[in-house]
């Protein structure tokens, strides 16, 4: 089988490039060829990506969109006749970002209202947990499936003996870029108040690249502001690295206020470090009972949010507990389970068997080599 | 020990108890990050003023340092071009935004009358900039 995947952009530290990455490594295993393109390319990543208009798709070829920003010449794919799975990634909400990142709020804008034509023109929507399902759904897609984020957590460094709590100073931990929709902001207001209130040691650590550039500098200057010299903002890390400061971390603070999937979630429960979480969009589903989880309705404070970290970093058994449900969402997460249903779907989608009503005129649609976009070979 | 399902009502009590004996628990000023819910007028005309940043334009390149200089050289080199696009358009952004001021402050005036004369705005709450149905002011 053939089955070339197409994404919206593609970086080297981009999460959606790293699925691509993954599932092509998963169709590589199952004898499946194809390509990995892109319509917005960053240079590191050109040759294992390559540019959309290189696409050559043969009709029965299955396409693969993965979807996460406006990407107006996306959109000529859609015209192209092989069967059509569509990977929701979800788009970030534009209220979180017209004012800091605006070039990225207009992406986001125009992206989110072209979810519903790519919804519907292909044969099986899949959202990468239930909260992007259900958008899916509501967007108009005739056939839905969840098929969560594909994590392998053998690619990961070993845990390492859980650190004990006590006679150290705690470190709490936040893995994810620096952008405003995910709150470092509250992060770090929170993390000051635990540490006037509990541990006037502590640490923070934040790593994540800044985006938009230059967003860092504002929590640098917050951290002086309120914790000052105890937050370390870094970014983009090596594997090894990373594994080391969740090694070190006491607790994982997320107050992110939208997610998808997040998936340093469950790179924190192979580490066995407790989470605290306010459960948004895919979080709650993610975390399951395995985190103590922050309403987002009841907008608890960041007093509330100070008083769970001590808890999460003082409390050793309710720490066991949580490490021993952590362990049960990873395997509910299991790389080997996740990829059985990728594959099921993508079967599914070049059967025919979706389950949807296709749409036929999508199947017989011009050529669109003379304009530049993806070519169909025949 | 406290249960995973126990630990944020245990918190949220914590919390009321520290309140109950007037700790000081907030956490302080600083930046905030804040969704643009409802633009209001006055962001308008902050957002109208184009200014672009020479610094966000860079290379992604391994050793891209020369390719950033090569950019910000064209960037200045081109500056009497780019001065006229930023200048006519950041004008049509100011008018269009002083324009949208003006019609919000008039819906105020109007619905604050209906509110004496004991009528409803129209619609029977308060009118984005927009949605007014009255003419513009002239």
């Amino acid at each position: 089988m053939i089955v070339h995947q197409l994404l919206s952009g593609a970086g080297p530290h981009d999460a959606v490039t790293g699925q691509a990455r993954a599932y092509r490594a998963l169709f590589s295993r199952w004898g499946w060829g194809g390509d990995d393109v892109a319509a917005a390319l960053d240079p590191r990543v050109d040759g294992e990506v390559r540019p959309l208009s290189r696409l050559r798709a043969a009709d029965d070829d299955v396409l693969v969109f993965h979807f996460s920003a406006y990407a107006p010449r996306l959109r000529a794919a859609l015209d192209l006749p092989g069967p059509k799975l569509l990977v929701s990634h979800n788009v970030t909400p534009a209220r979180w970002l017209w004012r800091y990142d605006p070039g990225s709020a207009v992406q986001c804008a125009v992206g989110r209202a072209q979810v519903p034509e790519f919804a519907r023109r292909v044969d099986l929507a899949a959202g990468v947990s239930a909260y992007n399902a259900a958008e899916l759904e509501a967007a108009g897609a005739p056939a839905v499936e969840v098929l969560p984020i594909l994590f392998d957590r053998a690619r990961l460094e070993a845990a390492g003996p859980p650190p004990a709590s006590g006679g150290r100073a705690p470190v709490i931990l936040f893995v994810g870029r620096l952008t405003p929709h995910k709150r470092q902001d509250e992060v770090i207001r929170a993390f000051a108040l635990y540490r006037r209130l509990h541990a006037s040691d502590a640490q923070l650590v934040l790593v994540g690249e800044s985006q938009p550039r230059g967003f860092d500098v504002r929590l640098r200057e917050l951290a002086e502001q309120v914790a000052p010299g105890a937050v370390t903002i870094e970014g983009a890390l090596s594997p090894a690295q990373l594994a080391q400061r969740y090694r070190r971390a006491d607790a994982f603070l997320c107050l992110s206020e939208h997610e998808g999937f997040l998936v340093p979630l469950l790179e924190t429960f192979h580490y066995g470090v407790p989470v605290v979480a306010r459960a948004v969009g895919g979080v709650g589903e993610v975390a399951g009972d395995a985190a103590l989880l922050l309403d987002p309705d009841r907008g608890d404070e960041p007093a509330v949010v100070a008083e769970l970290l001590h808890l999460a970093v003082t409390d050793d058994a309710l720490r066991e507990e949580l490490r021993r449900r952590g362990e049960h969402r990873l395997a509910h997460f299991s790389h080997e389970a996740v990829a059985q249903r990728i594959r099921a779907a993508v079967e599914r989608v070049a059967s025919g068997r979706s389950g949807a009503g296709v749409d036929t005129r999508s199947r017989h649609a011009p050529d669109r080599a003379a304009s530049g976009g993806p070519q169909v070979t025949r | 020990m406290t249960t995973p399902e126990e630990a944020l009502g245990r918190a949220r009590e914590a919390v009321a108890e520290r309140r109950g004996r007037g700790e000081d628990l907030d956490a302080g000023g600083g930046f905030r990050v804040e969704p643009a819910d409802n633009v209001d007028p006055a962001q308008l005309l902050e957002w109208a003023v184009i200014e672009p940043d020479p610094a966000l334009v860079y290379s992604t390149r391994r050793l891209g340092a020369p390719v950033t200089l090569a950019k910000r050289l064209l960037i200045f080199a081109l500056r009497q071009y780019t001065i006229q696009i930023v200048d006519q358009q950041t004008r049509f952004n100011l008018q269009i935004a002083s324009f949208v001021a003006e019609l919000d402050r008039r819906v105020g005036r109007l619905e604050e009358a209906a509110g004496k004369s004991g009528g409803s705005a129209p619609g029977g709450e308060r009118s984005s900039p927009g949605q007014s149905p009255s003419a513009p002011p002239r």
